[in-house]
């Protein structure tokens, strides 16, 4: 198993540059997404790491050895793509009894791989199929055995559920992740979607523009977004604009702007000075309401203004006003339901977690 | 879209209309091929017209033709495959050029385009003169914009994704291309080679400039009609060709349709 280092990556089309210097690590046997919006260059990363495209700059290393220049068919890798790619000339059996030919295992061996492959993405039985006796979820089933079937260093799947729909997406996303405990193949993921990338990563990758914003645990990038971009990107958050008060022992005690208000919030991983200017980003989900007597029990208690709120499957969203800043409030819990009928109307809450990223 | 009734029945009468100009020469030409004279409405049917043909060198002129058609095939397929291949899938300098090229023979008339092949080879081979690879060159070089398109169509109508899954499974860029391409463009390739084969087959100008006396049926027909004009026994032998070729193209079609199961819609 491998761990895969990618160093200053840049790959352009003509005048578009899709990769400007992009580092990443992917440690062993890990799940690793690479979350970012469409165009962003994630197929372009991929396609690099897994030898389809040659970059302009930079180097890829998979385990100990340098791969940049070497060719596909030499980097044991394993594939599934974001289109459909069975060979719909081949039988299910053969589509992955191939593949363990190209990678000149045993005659023998062969029959008993597939067999051991095909139950772990439950399509036991299915052998003789072709791809139009199957139906689109069980086609990128056979895909995703066929890529680990030879057992590759590293399995690359460029959003392999985009074309399925979001019942069937759900499903096939946990057993991806269920298969990739049970081998311990590292994998990357590529994904767009937000919630596909959190629920299955152990580690993620935000990307922007051709370029890396954040990299980490996935908890650790929705609770402390470094920039606008990843602030933003995931969940609902609200930017409160501020400025630095004061630093105050453990944290920094910001002013909201045009308002006689003060919220704390913990010392960021960036460098702050008095008077500069932040946004305080609050996650629409972080926000609590609280009865009024117990306040003091609480940080960061503000007054805010219920304009409209809405039910929206679990949790009632609220569109509020924090003095003259739009705020947006995710209430779940018995109380939500009294919010849908007596809008407009105050409420008490307590912004619980306040993250600072600059502002310039 | 949905049509009115009145508009339905005439677009039926005008396809009906089609394939009756389209076929008619060829039921004319059947009917006159079991009669004693080349008439409308026919009368006086008969075999003899099969009796009157010089069968040994109207064979020979079948099998050359044949042969024609068989080798211009394998040819056209091994230039025109890796030519649509490129042209469709890589961008290199010059690929418009090329694209353009590829159509010369369609822009000037067969006799010409042929002419100017003659006296190239005249010129520079002039060895080769009248040899069978010059008149399957000539004949190939006529077929291969027909080709090269058709073939290009089935690479533009297949998705890349299939080479690329081949190659980071570990196929080399042949192996890929033998195993997985060539397989899902089945259908594409069975068409080309239809073309290729009949075109061939039913050649006449390449036969007749560039030869040395060995006529295809068509350039027999063509002397026979010179010698005795318009009789029953011309239409025989093309009833002859006719049949014998699409029997072979047929053969082909549904031979080669199980070698790709799965992929004809
Ligand atoms: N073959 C190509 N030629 C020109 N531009 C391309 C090509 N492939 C991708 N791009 C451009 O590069 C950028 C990154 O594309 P891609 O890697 O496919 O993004 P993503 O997979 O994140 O949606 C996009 O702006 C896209 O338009
Ligand atoms: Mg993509």
């Amino acid at each position: 198993m491998a761990v895969v280092r990618v160093e200053s990556l840049v790959k352009r089309y003509g005048a578009v540059t899709a990769l400007k210097g992009v580092d990443v690590f992917i440690p062993n046997g890990s799940l690793t997404a690479i979350l970012g919006p469409s165009g962003c260059g994630k197929t372009t990363l991929l396609r690099c790491i897994a030898g389809l495209l040659l970059p302009d700059e930079g180097r890829i290393y998979i385990g100990s050895q340098e791969v940049t220049r070497v060719e596909p068919f030499h980097r044991n890798l394993g594939m599934v793509f974001q289109r459909p790619s069975m060979f719909p000339h081949m039988t299910v059996y053969e589509n992955i009894a191939w593949g363990l030919r190209l990678r000149r295992w045993q005659k023998h061996e062969i029959p008993r791989r597939v067999r051991e492959i095909l139950e772990l993405v439950r399509l036991k039985g299915m052998e003789d199929r072709r791809y139009n006796q199957l139906s689109g979820g069980q086609a990128q089933r056979v895909v995703i055995a066929r890529a680990l079937a030879p057992k590759p260093d590293l399995l690359l799947l460029d959003e392999p559920l985009s074309a399925l729909d979001a019942k069937l997406r759900a499903e096939l996303l946990a057993e991806i992740v269920d298969i990739q405990r049970e081998t311990g193949c590292t994998t990357l993921l590529v994904t767009h979607d937000q919630s596909e990338a959190l629920t299955a990563a152990d580690n993620l990758i935000l990307m922007n523009e051709g370029e890396i914003v954040q990299q980490g645990a996935p908890l650790d990038i929705y609770r402390r977004p470094q920039s606008v971009f990843s602030a933003n990107f995931i969940g609902t958050n609200n930017m409160l604009p501020c400025t630095v008060a004061r630093l105050d022992a453990p944290g920094v005690v910001l002013k909201l702007e045009d308002a006689p208000l003060e919220l704390v919030a913990d010392l960021p991983a960036f460098p702050v000075e008095i008077g500069q200017p932040v946004w305080a980003c609050v996650r629409a989900d972080d926000i609590d309401v609280i009865p009024q007597e117990t306040a003091p029990h609480y940080r960061n208690v503000v007054k805010i203004c219920v304009e409209r709120a809405a039910l929206t499957g679990g949790f009632v969203s609220v569109e509020a006003r924090l003095e003259a800043h739009p705020l947006r409030i995710h209430v779940s819990g018995s109380a939500r339901f009294a919010l849908l009928e007596q809008s407009p109307a105050f409420l008490t809450v307590s912004l619980a977690h306040v993250t600072l990223v600059p502002r310039d | 879209m949905k049509l009115s009734r009145p508009v339905l029945v005439t677009l039926n009468i005008a396809a009906l209309l089609l394939a009756f100009i389209l076929i008619w020469p060829v039921i004319q030409m059947m009917l006159s091929s079991f009669t004693t004279d080349i008439d409308f409405p026919p009368r006086n049917f008969t075999l003899n017209a099969f009796g009157n043909i010089v069968w040994p060198s109207y064979f020979l002129a079948i099998r050359f033709s044949l042969e024609l058609g068989l080798w211009t095939t394998l040819l056209l397929l091994a230039i025109c495959l890796p030519a649509a291949y490129v042209l469709e899938r890589r961008r290199f300098p010059g690929r418009s050029l090329l694209s353009v090229l590829i159509f010369v023979p369609t822009i000037f008339p067969g006799v010409t385009y042929v002419s100017a092949i003659g006296i190239y080879v005249a010129i520079f081979f002039p060895y080769l003169r009248g040899t069978f690879p010059i008149v399957l060159l000539g004949t190939a070089m006529g077929a291969i914009p027909l080709v090269v398109r058709a073939l290009q169509a089935s690479f533009a109508t297949t998705d890349p994704v299939y080479e690329e899954a081949a190659l980071v499974m570990g196929a080399h860029p042949l192996q890929a291309f033998v195993r997985v391409t060539l397989p899902i463009i089945g259908p594409g390739l069975i068409t080309a080679s239809m073309i290729a084969f009949t075109a061939a087959a039913m050649s006449f100008t390449p036969a007749f400039i560039l030869g040395s006396g060995q006529p295809t049926a068509a350039y027999y027909i063509y002397r026979e009609i010179g010698k005795v004009g318009f009789t029953p026994s011309v239409a025989v032998m093309v009833l002859i060709i006719q049949v014998v070729v699409l029997g072979i193209v047929q053969a082909m079609y549904f031979i080669f349709r199980r070698q790709f199961r799965g992929l004809f819609v």
